[in-house]
């Protein structure tokens, strides 16, 4: 996921669209309340948006249990169940943490620092 | 540009010289594609290439005319035909993927089904599909689903059908590919004498890849670990220091449906296991390239460095740098079977490689001390195995796996334990569970008992400790077609 590609791809897509911001900023982390098809839609235009591809498959209840959602890619399995690439030596996941600041939900991806505010989204500090 | 026996010129001479290139944005890289127009012959003098560079044993590689092949079949010969001491193939993991579909992305854990893992005990007539686990997160009728419970039908064709669009639909039913998918399963529950008809539905499902930790009489720990998936680091944090705060003096370790994932979740769990004083300094795993590359890695560039055992996390799910919690433990039991896969064998190498006794209930891995860097070329993306991982003791030659020491015909490397067949009549973690039984009983006699009577598979299921070579061989672009013909 984390490829030299992958990540200059998403500064040049984020760079238009979004700001960096010092994390002191954003608010306090914060999960997604009172879920609903406009806000879940949001959240997955955003994701995709972000990192330039879709479908991104994600849960009903993403970011609703905690602030952090991470993106990889999908683990697909051989015949007995087993994961293709069952060493991955140099993978990691990608990150995006929900804020909330004056009653606003943000989206930040963490290795862009990127953000979006989601507005059919409601949320609160995440405890 | 002919070919020469013997003569081999860089892989990126050839590389993305297609013959039908791809045109527009790549959404991955959001480039555009790097094809150029080239032929059939490009694309396998690519592979020619690639292969004699990283393939693991490139120097048992036939040098055979890229002219002469359609670019599947080249690829396809482009490997040892060498086979380990069992006979079986010595690379079993040589295969393509759509590119498209290999990068395409998901939420951490979050896959595409029914909650319900199915295992495919026999592959074909007379076939044994039976369901292993069913998640926490399933719902509705997938919910009602328990372990043991076997699959007589799928949308009407029967289990043991013949034909080939029958097989089809069982395939299309095992795997679903659309959020909302319907399929109608002919369910036999374990010790039902009839059977009933559930309606499942694919939707996003959140695997939990820790959903059992628990403290059994005796201070043994119990831990069902499923999947090196980035939110199991978290979860192994919190269950170890459960363990440690009430003190557990003994560990059975259930990675009998673990294939792998994350390398450093791996070393994670073996240094919870073994603690700071045994782990000190050492390696947890070394990869070893082929003789063209002994100190970079080819792929990345970088000096190849051993994985150590892991002290802190690594911040897959987790603030990276936080100290991790162990148990000191001089010995581990691991319940195992043909699932049991890939860096979830690299815990029990790397254990060894430290002197910490592993001892192994259950039946043969799968012999996969491999990996490889996925390489993308004209739209597919390629499998070869690049690497091999080798412990502090520098041993990795377990490509038939690891079996218990009185498996009858004995497979992989023989380490202490006891050959126990996977039991569906008892659910994970009970200690009544065949596997769970006979590691209890061990920790007390060190000696291999016969598990309490009842846990014999559910009727119809036949054993297979390990899947046929043709199966282990199909090439996962076909992970859909899990069932094939008799």
């Amino acid at each position: 996921v984390k490829s030299p590609h992958r990540v200059v791809a998403l500064l040049a897509v984020l760079s238009a669209a979004a700001c960096a911001t010092p994390a002191e900023e954003l608010g306090v982390p914060a999960v997604i309340v009172g879920v609903t098809p406009q806000g879940r839609a949001e959240l997955q235009s955003a994701v995709e948006h972000a990192l330039g591809t879709q479908p991104i498959l994600l849960a009903d209840d993403a970011l609703t249990h905690e602030s952090v959602l991470r993106i990889e890619r999908v683990v697909r399995r051989d015949a007995e169940g087993r994961p293709l690439n069952g060493r991955d030596v140099k993978g990691k996941p990608q990150e995006f943490r929900l804020y909330t600041m004056n009653g606003l939900c943000i989206l930040v991806h963490v290795e862009s620092r990127a953000r979006q505010t989601l507005h059919a989204v409601s949320c609160a500090p995440a405890l | 540009l002919s070919y020469v026996p013997g003569q081999f010129l860089a892989s990126s001479t050839f590389a993305n010289r297609c013959a039908a290139p791809r045109s527009g944005t790549d959404p991955i890289s959001q480039q555009k594609y790097p094809d150029l127009k080239g032929t059939v012959t490009d694309e396998n003098n690519f592979l020619r290439s690639w292969t004699n560079e990283l393939y693991l044993w490139y120097s048992e590689v036939p040098d055979l005319n890229p002219a002469s092949y359609a670019t599947s079949a080249y690829f396809d010969l482009l490997k040892t035909s060498a086979t380990t001491p069992s006979g079986s193939p010595k690379d079993k993991f040589h295969f393509t993927y759509a590119t498209s579909t290999w990068e395409s992305l998901s939420q951490s854990g979050v896959t595409l089904g029914y909650g319900v893992r199915l295992q495919v005990l026999h592959q074909t007539v007379p076939r044994n599909v039976v369901v292993a686990l069913v998640e926490a997160s399933a719902s509705g009728p997938a919910a009602t689903l328990a372990r043991g419970a076997t699959v007589q039908a799928i949308d009407g064709v029967d289990i043991d059908t013949t034909d080939s669009g029958g097989i089809s639909t069982l395939n299309a039913g095992l795997s679903p590919s659309s959020n909302g998918e319907m399929h109608t399963f002919t369910i036999q529950d374990l010790n039902a004498t009839t059977t009933r008809q559930v309606v499942l539905t694919a939707a996003p499902i959140t695997e939990d890849p820790v959903p059992l930790a628990n403290v059994l009489p005796g201070n043994v720990g119990y831990i069902l670990f499923l999947d090196h998936i980035a939110p199991s680091e978290q979860e192994l944090v919190t269950a170890f220091r459960g363990f440690r705060q009430r003190g557990v003096t003994d560990l059975v370790l259930d990675i009998r449906y673990n294939g792998g994932g994350y390398l450093d979740i791996a070393s994670e769990v073996a240094y919870m296991i073994a603690g700071g004083a045994q782990t000190a300094g050492r390696t947890f795993e070394l990869l070893e390239f082929n003789d063209k590359h002994p100190s970079t890695d080819p792929v990345t560039g970088e000096p190849i460095t051993p994985t150590p055992f892991h002290s802190t996390t690594q911040g897959l799910s987790t603030t990276s740098g936080q100290a991790l919690p162990a148990l000191n433990l001089m010995r581990v039991f691991v319940l195992t079977g043909p699932g049991t896969c890939s860096a979830s064998e690299s815990i029990i190498n790397g254990l060894r490689g430290i002197n910490v006794q592993v001892i192994q209930v259950g039946s043969t891995t799968c012999g996969k001390p491999y990996g490889f860097y996925p390489q993308d070329n004209c739209g597919t993306t390629y499998f070869s195995i690049q690497f091999r991982g080798v412990n502090n003791q520098a041993f990795g030659d377990y490509s038939d796996g690891f079996s218990p020491a009185n498996t009858i015909q004995t497979e992989g490397v023989s380490i202490p334990g006891c050959s126990v067949a996977d039991d569906f009549t008892h659910a994970l973690g009970d200690p009544n569970e065949a596997l769970l039984n006979v590691a209890l009983g061990y920790a007390s006699t060190a000696s291999c008992s016969v598990p309490p009577s009842g846990s014999s598979a559910p009727a119809g299921i036949k054993r297979m400790l390990r899947p046929s070579p043709e199966l282990s061989t199909r090439p996962p672009f076909l992970e859909n077609r899990i069932l094939r013909r008799p």
